[in-house]
């Protein structure tokens, strides 16, 4: 496989794999950054989901947007379609998922045991 | 679509009819007797072996679930003490979810999955019949400790330090934790040969957006099976080598961490549930389809469903630790994906929701049992979100609430699906129907027998009443509630009994079945019922995701394979387009011998470390006679 069509299809499915490696990620973040955000006032795993959830969010529009475009000669436009699609949704619940985490990082302390 | 024939071959376009039919089975049949039964490698019917020995698990621990009902319908009962009530308890755990809901969902999966996505056999068939012997291995070692008063009395969790070498003198522990060993070994072989099939085996033409949706699920599950179940086989061997050889490894005293049990144990154990929900997830967007008499809603929305909820499933499972002193802020983090995860299985419900109302229903029994399922898996996932919220999980934790939830999400969300999957596969399976009559009387005692069971938990969960007690006093007001849950598991039971009875009866007498009696859209119905060895005499090549519902005709198929020796057809991961043709292996008795040479080194592994090293040789042995040239065309390949 050459370098541009492993390129094309790591973007087809952006929204998928690397909107689920944001969100693991941040989930393992999500037991360290406790300990900051309770010795200040920054909320920083709020920062880190929210800035996860926006990365995410542009990796679903990735592969929405650049799957045409970019194109993968071997592949029907049927099936690309149905991955950029399949893709594109699944960032959307990895997004949703990353704000409701920055969300309860807002709510709470991180002091409380 | 042909293939290029060398001088030599004898190929299926040489040959027309039954001769071809004659020949391929010749090549492909199982032969007769107790030497065929041994070696066989023929998916279905170690599919069908899967299957019956899986259901023979669920009745026995079924049994246990009556005597544990019969125990507590009234106070200070004294059927069951409280060492075997222990037991009886941890055997039903471990027996339902490791012996019964795992494996039965893979085994169904060993045997439709080859024929819907139309090829010969399943991936790498010698290591399929090595799982299931390894898993009857595993079965049989847990049963035959029960009955000989070892049967493991820690919970299907052993949790340390309760299941460490402090707390649990003897070998219980032990057995339970080898039993995780040879259920994980026979998971992860099929998985592997799940995958392998679905990537590399799909009939020509099958793109990825034409793959039925059971596929996609078995797909996704099997992936979660390779992820997920290395880490309880850590966890269960270092807990053996805590035993054993005196490691430390969840020995606080010692540098060890009690809770890294937990987190190594729930790591594997609740993408576990969707291990065992997802294939039934698939069954009812396959079954759905012949039912509603139209093609399932948002095919997209299905699939996106089943790939992220296997995804999510892997940030979930400190919602079962919410007590154990984790900070806050982390178990929110849990606690949102819990809820996020509610989306995709809502989306499948919306979908199949839809696909009925814009349907033409056909109430047949698979159907009801579908409905079953929307019902009270629904009533499981609402409250599976109230106790991802740690408040409140906090309350009821180790209560018969939780028991009622994780009752109605896995025999709503798993076993209604089954169930009306083994009515609607059955034709296929043997061919013969199942009784409608008897089906629809097996639908309605279990669905009220079950939730007349469960429900009323909730309500004893929430008065207080723990998991686990052998017994209460008379003074607390748990004796109404157990009562009534125990007269309604006699319906319950009832209803069991008359779906073994239909299927025993119809097994024998059932009217004949027609090749594709539900007029279904998917591969597996394009071939006789039952299948014959070679599954196709000629591959189908799919042009559409309902192939049998576009192509009501005659199916394309590809033409070109070799019918002198065991061979099906290679196709590329994303279009599925023909790459090669690949041989098939041939009967063999060695993946029986290696079962039995490991078994040996696991059990003996209980009782001294020894037992790894010398116990090592007689599978080294095996696995050359396995791997060892037989002299056979599928040599060649």
């Amino acid at each position: 496989m050459s370098a541009s069509k492993f390129l094309t299809h790591l973007t087809i499915w952006a929204g998928l794999w690397f909107a689920a490696v944001i969100w693991a990620v941040n989930m393992q973040l999500g037991q360290i950054p406790p300990d900051v955000d309770c010795r200040s006032t920054l909320h920083v795993s709020a920062i880190i989901s929210l800035a996860g959830a926006i990365l995410t969010a542009l990796s679903g529009v990735a592969s929405w947007s650049c799957a045409r475009r970019l194109g993968v000669a071997s592949a029907p436009a049927h099936t690309i379609d149905f991955a950029r699609a399949v893709s594109a949704l699944s960032a959307c619940l990895f997004t949703f998922a990353l704000a409701m985490q920055g969300g309860a990082s807002l709510v709470l302390t991180g002091c409380e045991r | 679509m042909n293939m290029p024939a060398k001088a030599s071959d004898t190929r299926d376009i040489d040959i027309q009819g039954s001769c071809l039919t004659e020949a391929l089975t010749e090549t492909w049949k199982t032969p007769p007797g107790i030497w065929g039964a041994l070696t066989t490698v023929d998916h279905k019917i170690i599919g069908r072996r899967y299957i019956f020995t899986a259901f023979v698990f669920l009745v026995l621990g079924g049994v246990l679930a009556v005597l544990m009902r019969i125990q507590l319908a009234q106070p200070e009962a004294r059927l069951l003490g409280p060492d075997r009530y222990n037991q009886i308890f941890t055997m039903h755990g471990a027996n339902m979810m490791f012996l019964f809901a795992v494996p039965v969902m893979e085994a169904v999966a060993v045997y439709l999955v080859p024929l819907m996505v139309g090829t010969r056999n399943i991936a790498f068939p010698r290591l399929n019949a090595f799982s299931y012997w390894i898993y009857l291995a595993g079965g049989a070692l847990l049963w035959i400790a029960f009955a000989l008063d070892m049967g493991p009395d820690v919970g299907w969790f052993a949790y340390v330090p309760l299941s460490g070498p402090q707390y649990a003198a003897g070998k219980r522990a032990d057995i339970w934790a080898q039993m995780i060993t040879f259920t994980e070994v026979s998971a992860l072989a099929v998985a592997v040969e799940m995958v392998v099939t679905v990537f590399k085996q799909r009939a020509p033409g099958m793109t990825l957006d034409r793959i039925p949706v059971f596929v996609w699920a078995m797909l996704v599950t099997s992936f979660l099976i390779i992820m997920a179940m290395p880490a309880i086989m850590v966890a269960s061997t270092s807990l053996i080598l805590d035993r054993l050889v005196g490691t430390h490894f969840f020995n606080p005293a010692e540098g060890g961490d009690v809770l890294l049990w937990q987190h190594l144990f729930w790591f594997f154990g609740h993408p576990e549930v969707y291990i065992i929900f997802l294939p039934a997830a698939g069954m009812v967007s396959t079954m759905i389809e012949p039912f509603a008499r139209r093609p399932a809603f948002g095919y997209l929305g299905l699939v996106m469903a089943l790939i992220a909820t296997g995804i999510l499933a892997f940030g979930l499972w400190v919602h079962h630790m919410f007590v154990a002193g984790l900070p806050r802020l982390g178990e929110s983090f849990f606690t949102a994906s819990s809820m996020a995860i509610a989306i995709p299985a809502g989306i499948q419900i919306f979908c199949w929701l839809a696909t009925l109302w814009d349907g033409r229903p056909v109430f047949k029994t698979p159907l009801l049992f579908i409905i079953g399922f929307f019902v009270t898996f629904v009533i499981g996932g609402l409250t599976g979100v109230m106790v991802a919220s740690v408040p409140f999980d906090t309350q009821v934790h180790d209560t018969y609430f939780v028991v009622a939830h994780f009752h109605y999400v896995l025999v709503g969300g798993a076993v209604f699906p089954l169930l009306g999957a083994i009515h609607y596969w059955f034709p296929k399976l043997t061919g013969r129907m199942m009784s409608e009559t008897l089906g629809q009387w097996s639908f309605w005692l279990i669905i009220t027998g079950f939730n007349a069971t469960f429900f009323p938990m909730h309500i004893l969960g929430l008065e207080g009443m723990p998991r686990r007690i052998y017994t209460y006093q008379p003074d607390l007001p748990w004796h109404a509630l157990n009562v009534f849950a125990s007269l309604s598991s006699i319906v319950l039971t009832a209803g069991f009994l008359v779906f073994f009875i239909n299927v025993i009866r119809s097994a024998w007498a059932g009217d004949v079945a027609s090749d594709n009696p539900w007029d279904a859209a998917t591969l597996e119905w394009a071939t006789s019922s039952p299948p014959p060895s070679f599954n196709f005499a000629m591959i189908p090549v799919v042009n559409s995701l309902h192939p049998l519902w576009d192509c009501r005709d005659a199916l394309a198929v590809a033409k070109g394979l070799r019918t002198d020796r065991r061979e099906l057809v290679v196709t590329s991961l994303n279009t599925a387009e023909p790459q090669a043709r690949e041989a098939s292996p041939r009967n063999s008795i060695w993946p029986l011998l290696t079962a039995i040479a490991t078994s040996i080194m696991l059990i003996w592994s209980i009782f001294t470390p020894w037992a790894v090293v010398w116990g090592s040789i007689p599978i080294a042995i095996a696995l050359i006679g396995w791997f060892w040239p037989k002299g056979t065309p599928e040599d060649e390949a």
